[in-house]
This record gives structure tokens, sequence and C-alpha cells, in this order.
């Protein structure tokens, strides 16, 4: 239940009243489907880890929920659009692993 | 002890849960929905449409998936999905033969746009497909083989 500090990367851009975020989350995940070679039974060292759900804010307002499971890519990657943001307006982001990890990052659009 | 007793004590426990679920309801629409475990652990695509979808009539039209015909490397796929339907609440993609096919579900609030890009992981070639459905609970959907040369499901 621990916060990791710096793992997310975030662009936000408004062009034409549109904004597009993109968020880049540096994060391995561990599907737990790998079967170790001899036993082919599920390799219990490696436990299943993956991002469970990621939520955008803008100036505080939740736009945007996540659900993600293993099928996602490890480092998962976002990119959405939202109408009616501005440049200088925070834009959120969060993000809560399986086992309770988290981080989230503030950052101004356009900065 | 008491086996009746027993049983009041896990209906006081049960209970208690369904008030924190109804006090859960009255968050803003915008603080969306949990993490929907049961579906997330379905084996079957079908299934796993209806259970995220409800079980309307799907349409397959109006939604585009843009990914790579090939795809190198199944561990990573970018793919993006959109749509010019009016009044989006959710696109949802699903990988028909993944282990669990419920891949990704997004949720999209008052001002988002009907797009969602993303990378995900792909066991094997398969379709995939997104489903958008909108305020009104209508589903729409789109389909795209993705063909993959390294499956995606080591790791």
């Amino acid at each position: 239940m621990a916060r990791r500090q710096g793992t997310i990367r975030m662009r936000a851009r408004e062009e034409g009243g549109v904004t597009k975020i993109l968020t880049l989350i540096n994060y391995k995940i561990v599907t737990g489907l790998v079967r170790d070679k001899k036993t082919k039974e599920f390799d219990v060292e490696k436990p299943q880890s993956f991002v469970k759900t990621v939520t955008v804010s803008v100036n505080d307002k939740q736009v945007f929920t996540g659900n993600l499971s293993i099928g996602s890519s490890s480092d998962p990657f976002l990119a959405l659009k939202v109408k009616g943001a501005k440049n200088g307006d925070t834009v959120k982001v969060h993000w809560v692993d399986n086992n309770g990890d988290w981080d989230e990052l503030s950052q101004a659009i356009g900065a | 002890m008491d086996p009746r007793r027993r049983h009041l004590l896990k209906g006081a426990a049960s209970l208690g849960t369904l008030g924190i679920t109804v006090g859960a309801g009255l968050v803003p629409a915008t603080a969306l929905a949990d993490w929907p475990a049961k579906a997330f652990g379905l084996r079957d695509e079908r299934q796993a449409i209806d259970l995220t979808e409800g079980e309307g009539r799907l349409e397959i039209s109006r939604v585009s998936i843009t990914a790579p015909d090939i795809a190198e490397n199944g561990a990573v796929v970018p793919v993006s999905v959109e749509s010019d339907l009016p009044n989006v609440v959710s696109i949802t993609l699903f990988a028909e033969k993944n282990p669990f096919p419920l891949n990704s579900e997004f949720q999209l609030g008052e001002g988002v746009v009907p797009y969602v890009s993303t990378r995900v992981r792909l066991a094997e070639s398969q379709h995939v497909t997104a489903v958008a459905k909108t305020a009104d609970g209508k589903l729409y959907g789109g389909k795209k083989l993705i063909k993959v040369t390294i499956g995606g499901c080591g790791g």
C-alpha cells in the first residue's frame, strides 16, 4: 500500500478546444500466467501484479476511469481527449495496482 | 454455539456490506464504478461482453479500431478506438483469444471525446473487439483482426 514516486509521465496539450492527454505509467506488469518450464505449474514466485485503475481528473473533476487488467502492456499507456479544458488547467492522473500501491501526478495543460 | 446466532451474525455482516454499497451509490456519477473483478475473470468473450455491457444487441458500426495488421510483439500492441457517436459513456476492449478476454474498460465522463488509445497484450492472432456504450444504453462495436508473431502472455 505504498506510494511509488515518479512513475507517471504525462503530456497535455490543448488544440482547437480539445485537450489531448497522454500518460505513461512506469510499471512492470506480471500476468501470473507463466508456467515453470519443468513442472508446468504456474510460477508462484511471480504473483500477479498489474495496474487496476487509472483515473484522470481535470481541475479536480474526475472525467475518466480506466479499468485495466493483466491484458495491458507493461508500462501502460493511455491517451484520451477532453473538451472544454484550457491551457493552465490542472490535469491529475492517479493509478492504483492490485496490491494497493499507487501514485499520482498533477500537471498544468500546456506545461 | 447456537447455529442460529451464527446465521444472524452473518446476516448482519452482509447487511453491513449492503449499507456500504448503497452509500457508494451516493457518490457523484463521475466517481465511476469499482474494478469489475468478476467480468475480468471470465474466460469466454461472449459472457464477458454480456456481463460488462448488459445483454443488449451489439451493432458492429460507427466504432473504429486503429491497430497494426501485424504485431511483431504481442506484449505491446498499440490499439486506438474512435467513434463518431454522441454521448458515449464507456469504451471496452475485448480480445477473444486471450486467457481473459475482457481487456480493459474505459469510462468516459462529461466532455470526454469518444477516443481512447492504449497498448494491449495479445496472446495470439485474433480479433479485437471494441464496444462503445451510449448514454441511452445502446451498444456499438468495432472489430479488427490483428496477427501476432510472438505471443504476449509471458512476462
